[in-house]
């Protein structure tokens, strides 16, 4: 496994600068129900495919990033800051 | 061994014989030049071994230079003082006792291990036998063989545009097509001139010149001579071992390329026949090898084994060196080749013909594996003979003869040849025709099950000499064709590279405190903790024992003062108007609320309950905070914190100043006498509450000082800048003088905060202990709105626990066990010891244990295991030494 | 590093208050060493102030040595010479306090947090591609760009502030690896030759900056 990613800031950087951060989900919210948290910390979806996820830059600008890749040919088709998304992600710092 | 390039006559040693070479002499040339033929016994049969391919490809020259073993004395260059020595023969070379084992090769066909030893009492009495007669070379006992030290490895990292493999004509024209485009360019080349094939055919030596010179003379193009690539990996990175060029190890290159060419060339490889392994059988690029970078005349009389132009090619190149070319002769005609250790005829139909060198026109290989590799196809064609690659990713293209469009067949595939016990298909393992004809018929007729069952191809040359031939026989036997049989699949490393190389400098990093050397100064005993060096202990003389090393600073702590240096303690400054919200959120206790000048035990939780990290936070200011971790958690803490900020849009920053504060701990019942001497700062428990924090000076530096007590007594954390640190730790001795002052190690700082019962994180806690079980359930301020954990710990609050943290202390004397062992009961696991140490003041041992939750009951009497037999203890939950904290409040 | 340096025999002189080293064989030596392939120095006292919120390319213009290195959005690290610390650090105060309510700048001196080498000299970015997998080239990392990246897996940010000609880079690492970076980048730039240089060979290198 030899692939980069496309830091925003640093440019092609090599995978193993990074520290996988998991698959990007959603917090439940307070007062979700058991089941709900239960899939939240344990179950995975394993993607096949293009999956999001985070990675934190650590041997680069020490920034988390979210990237989604191609689990199948380990391409990283984008990977951005999520501050800067248009979209309305609800990220770990969403209450 | 590093000697510079000759440029004169020199010699080295063969044994201990010498060996005169000339400059730019591969170490095979010159032995072959003094008349050496024999240069290897083979792995099984032990049969003697010649040149053969003279290119490193084949395993027939691996020998052992200068202690190291399975060297390529074909291509590795020869310079003055080196000490040559054969590998796997017993006694020489000439006479190799273990040759014998040809006798019995009927005993040991293909697969014998698998079908004789199938009793295990039976291989464990062969195996250390099979082990001493096996294997190709041995490793040195030392990694440097004669000065005992470790060589240097180096790494590099090298950025390109466009990666070139090879340099021969092809890779060549590549590189100063790319470059002509404005492309950064690296040219690997394995040989240490540019040109490939060229510089040996003197034809082509202009062409040579020419090209050569373009290319050097080209900007943006760089030239890595003696350099492989071993493997061609995802996303454009080349693995890259490279010989330096005045002897030394070698070393590896990672380079990132964006676009590759693989113009790696042909390999010849062996025709099938009977011995066709002999010495003296050669391959036709091997004998213009020898004569076009050499000068050597390989023989007197040769037959040549071929067809076509080539062969008439290399005839007349025989005839031009004074070499009697005794018969052309086709592939099938050959019966066998004649002769006992050397080769002295070959026999057709017609008749023995005389000769002592036969040169065999063998089938042209595109080197491709490395296409393999980054994902292309080999695909049959039978007009050319070979695999051709196909199908490349984007980012790699194939150029010159490695495409195999221009190659003509040596011999019509799938092969004709002999199903005999001397017929050699792999002389890396000595896997012959009928070895792969038995294979076959055994039902490993798949060329993969075929490969592993048989290991043709799986010995130095990977295929290189052996993949062409053996595809050929399990085709002709399955009756498939070549393109159906395919290829096995190529993996890196190819060609290998040393375990040193790959590893490189061996220089992990290490992380000092600022006052190191103080510390080695005083006497310390070092330890590390992760990538820290910390004092153990101080040892005051060399012959005293560590129980009476601790006791010293223990008792300095407990009745005087005593100094740590806590340094490697995780430091982190978060400012910003929103750093106790975020604080909130991350930790399961209230900070947001926290007045400013007070100090609170903090922990964080993930969201399953499971504790993470554990430690302080102090409230400076209103919007500035100082949190310490544990010392191997804290780049993992400043993760999570930065994480948990990510799209809130607060405005707080965290900052990792770890390394910039030096941080000390002074305790003990003397410590406020010691501190007030080099503070304006009041330090009256009125002024100065427990837990709380203050700043201003000590010793003349900034000081931040937070009154807590980890070790029990009380005390003070100093944190200064760094660049102070030795001023304050001196001046703080200094002070102490009269009261009796001792620096204190990590040991005794563990002795002292196991009689407190203070929890260390990942080492009385693990990934799945939650705080209701480890006993600190005040940490969960469940009524707070909503932080990380909140929904487990709810769950947990109110479950049965599975397990408790617990307190004990041994009833026997002298019993201490060690950390990790067993807690038992009725004889049978009921739990185990996280820490465990001698306590001085209660005269026992005492330590924290996991139990389960029925046996977690004050004073009750458990077995821990000590020395491998049970020693009696009993529960206690309160702490083994001033329960109440009233030393901490003094 | 002070003590690594005494125990290399190296001339140690205290300027402004700072333990530094004059030179370890003689400046003359060092600076053609420099010259001709590669020296290392270490530059650890040299002032660095850490700037959050804002934005770098808003930042005052300050002392014509500083050095201005942005290390990510709205985190910004500048460095200075000894002499104009005290100025710079006046510079930065106002910009902080000149910025909104919405918007709040911190700064803060981090001096001895960071341990700062300045690996100079022809052959600098050869020992750098021994050190680090980044592209150095002139096109990747121009003069007065920076970048971060792992030396040894150990997080490092790289500033290219040539001297003139000669190309420079400073290597900063936390303060704790200081010894560790030091031995590093000299194993590193043994095949070029790598020699120690001090403050002398320094300053007479700095002169030959714009």
């Amino acid at each position: 496994m030899s692939f980069r990613i496309p830091c925003p800031q640093c440019g092609e950087r090599s995978v193993y600068e990074f520290r996988f951060g998991g698959e990007y989900s959603i917090r439940p919210q307070p007062g979700a129900d058991e089941d709900e948290w239960y899939q939240y910390n344990f179950v995975r979806r394993n993607e096949m495919g293009s999956q999001t996820e985070w990675w934190y830059h650590r041997l680069g600008c020490r920034q988390w990033l979210r990237a989604v890749r191609e689990t199948r040919t380990n391409k990283v088709i984008r990977a951005y800051f999520p501050d800067e998304t248009e979209q309305t992600d609800r990220g770990p710092g969403e209450s | 061994m590093a000697q510079a390039s000759p440029s004169e006559g020199f010699s080295f040693l063969l044994n201990d014989k010498p060996i005169q070479a000339k400059a730019g002499d591969s170490i095979g040339a010159a032995m072959f030049r003094a008349g050496v033929r024999v240069f290897t016994r083979s792995f099984k049969h032990h049969r003697p071994r010649g040149l053969l391919c003279v290119a490193g490809n084949c395993p027939n020259c691996l020998m052992n230079v200068d202690g190291t073993p399975n060297v390529r004395v074909c291509t590795t260059p020869a310079r003055p003082g080196m000490r040559v020595a054969p590998q796997n023969v017993f006694p020489s070379l000439e006479f190799d006792v273990l040759a014998a084992s040809q006798k019995f090769d009927w005993l040991m066909p293909v697969g014998w291990y698998y079908k004789t030893f199938t009793r295990r009492p039976v291989w464990n009495a062969v195996e250390p036998f099979i082990r001493k007669a096996a294997g190709l070379g041995e490793a040195p006992p030392s990694i440097d063989r004669f000065s005992g030290e470790d060589p240097d490895y180096e790494q590099r990292y090298v950025h390109t545009e466009v990666a070139v493999l090879g340099g021969g004509p092809s890779g060549l024209t590549a590189a100063l097509e790319a470059s002509r485009q404005g492309s950064r360019v690296t040219l690997i080349d394995e040989q240490p001139q540019l040109g490939g094939h060229l510089r040996f055919t003197p034809s082509d030596a202009e062409r040579r010149r020419v090209l050569a010179g373009q290319v050097e003379a080209a900007q943006g193009v760089e030239v890595l001579s003696r350099a492989q690539c071993f493997g061609l990996y995802e996303d454009g990175l080349l693995g890259v071992v490279q010989l330096p060029r005045d002897g030394g190890e070698e070393s590896l290159i990672h380079v990132r390329a964006e676009r590759v060419v693989v113009a790696t060339g042909v390999i010849e490889a062996p025709l099938l026949f009977e011995n066709n392994d002999l010495v003296g059988v050669m391959l036709s690029s091997g004998v213009e090898r020898l004569i076009g970078l050499y000068g050597i005349v390989p023989g007197r009389r040769a037959v040549i084994v071929g067809d076509g132009p080539r062969a008439g090619r290399i005839a007349s190149l025989l005839k031009d060196s004074g070499v009697d070319v005794a018969a052309t002769v086709r592939p099938d005609q050959v019966l066998s080749v004649t002769g006992a250790a050397q080769a002295d005829g070959v026999r057709t139909a017609g008749g023995k013909i005389p000769c002592d060198l036969v040169v065999v026109c063998g089938h042209l290989v595109p080197n491709a594996g490395l296409l393999h590799q980054a994902g292309g196809s080999l695909d049959w064609s039978d007009e050319n003979g070979a695999f051709l690659p196909t199908r490349l990713p984007p980012h790699v293209e194939a150029a010159g003869q490695v495409k195999g469009s221009d190659l003509t067949a040596a011999v019509p595939s799938p092969p004709a040849y002999p199903d005999s016990k001397r017929c050699y298909a792999c002389l890396c393992e000595d896997v012959t025709t009928s070895d792969l004809r038995t294979a076959i018929r055994e039902g490993f007729d798949h060329i993969e099950t075929l490969k592993r069952y048989t290991t043709v191809s799986m010995g130095p040359c990977q295929g290189r000499m052996c993949q062409i031939s053996s595809i050929g026989v399990c085709a002709r036997e399955t009756g498939g064709g070549m393109g159906e049989t395919g290829v096995t699949t190529s993996r890196p490393p190819n060609p290998s590279i040393s375990l040193g190389a790959l590893a490189g400098p061996r220089h992990p990093p290490v992380k000092r405190s600022p006052l190191h050397h103080e510390h080695e100064a005083l006497g310390a005993v070092w330890m590390n903790m992760g990538q820290w060096k910390r004092p153990r202990y101080y040892a005051p003389e060399p012959d005293w024992s560590e129980q009476r090393i601790v006791e010293r600073e223990y008792r300095a702590v407990r009745e005087r003062v005593g100094v740590v240096d806590v340094g490697p303690l995780g430091k982190i400054e978060v400012r910003g108007r929103d750093s106790g919200k975020l604080l909130d959120k991350v930790y399961t206790h209230r900070f947001g609320s926290l007045k400013a000048g007070r100090v609170r035990y903090a922990v964080i939780c993930d969201e399953t309950g499971t504790i993470l990290d554990d430690g302080t936070i102090s409230r400076l200011a209103d919007d500035h905070y100082f949190l310490t971790t544990t010392t191997g958690n804290l780049e993992f803490v400043v993760q999570w914190l930065e994480w948990w900020l990510v799209e809130t849009g607060w405005d707080v920053h965290i900052a990792d100043v770890t390394g910039g504060r030096s941080s000390i701990n002074v305790a003990g019942p003397k410590a406020r006498e010691v501190l007030a001497e080099l503070t304006d700062i009041d330090l009256e428990t009125a002024a100065f509450k427990y837990m709380a924090c203050r700043r201003g000076e000590v010793a003349g530096a900034p000081a931040v000082l937070l009154r807590i007590g980890f070790v029990g007594e009380m005390g003070w954390e100093v944190h200064v800048p760094a660049d102070y640190g030795v001023h304050v730790w001196r001046s703080v001795l200094a002070a102490g003088k009269e009261h009796g002052i001792l620096p204190f190690g990590v040991e005794t700082q563990r002795v002292l905060r196991l009689e407190k019962k203070h929890v260390i994180v990942g080492v009385d806690t693990d990934a799945l202990s939650n705080p209701y079980e480890a006993d600190i359930p005040w940490v969960t301020k469940l009524e707070k709105q909503d932080f990380i954990g909140k929904a487990s710990l709810g769950t947990l609050q109110s479950a049965a626990a599975n397990e408790r943290l617990i307190g004990f202390t041994m009833l026997e004397d002298g019993k201490v066990p060690e950390d990790g062992s067993s807690v038992m009961l009725d004889g049978r696991p009921a739990g185990r010891v996280t820490s465990a140490r001698y306590s001085f003041v209660n005269g026992t041992a005492v330590g924290l244990a996991w139990v389960s939750d029925e046996l977690a009951e004050e004073g009750r009497e458990i077995d821990v295991r000590v020395g491998g037999k049970p020693a009696r203890a009993r529960i206690q939950q309160a702490a083994f030494y001033d329960p109440e904290g009233r030393r901490l409040r003094m | 590093m002070a003590e690594r340096c005494a125990q290399s025999g190296a001339t140690v002189v205290v300027e402004r208050g700072w333990e530094t080293v004059s030179h370890y064989t003689s400046p003359e030596e060092e600076l053609e060493a420099v010259r001709r392939s590669v020296g290392l120095a270490d530059l650890s006292r040299i002032p660095k102030f850490d700037v959050r919120g804002g934005c770098s390319d808003t930042l005052p213009e300050l002392d014509a040595q500083a050095g201005i290195w942005p290390q990510r959005p709205g985190e910004t690290l500048v460095t200075c010479p000894p002499e104009s610390a005290a100025a710079v650090r006046e510079q930065l105060d106002r910009y902080a306090s000149a910025a909104g309510e919405d918007a709040p700048v911190y700064v803060s001196d981090v001096t001895a947090v960071y341990t700062a080498l300045m690996l100079a000299g022809p052959e600098s970015g050869n020992v750098l591609g021994r050190l680090a997998d980044i592209d150095a080239s002139d096109t990747a990392l121009p003069n007065l760009d920076c970048v971060q990246t792992g030396v040894h897996h150990v997080h490092a940010m790289v500033a290219r502030q040539d001297l003139g000609p000669l190309p420079a880079y400073l290597i900063f690492t936390g303060r704790e690896y200081g010894e560790w970076l030091w031995d590093t980048v000299m194993l590193a730039g043994v095949s070029c030759g790598i020699q120690p240089f001090g403050s002398k060979a320094q300053q007479t290198l700095e002169a030959a900056r714009p």
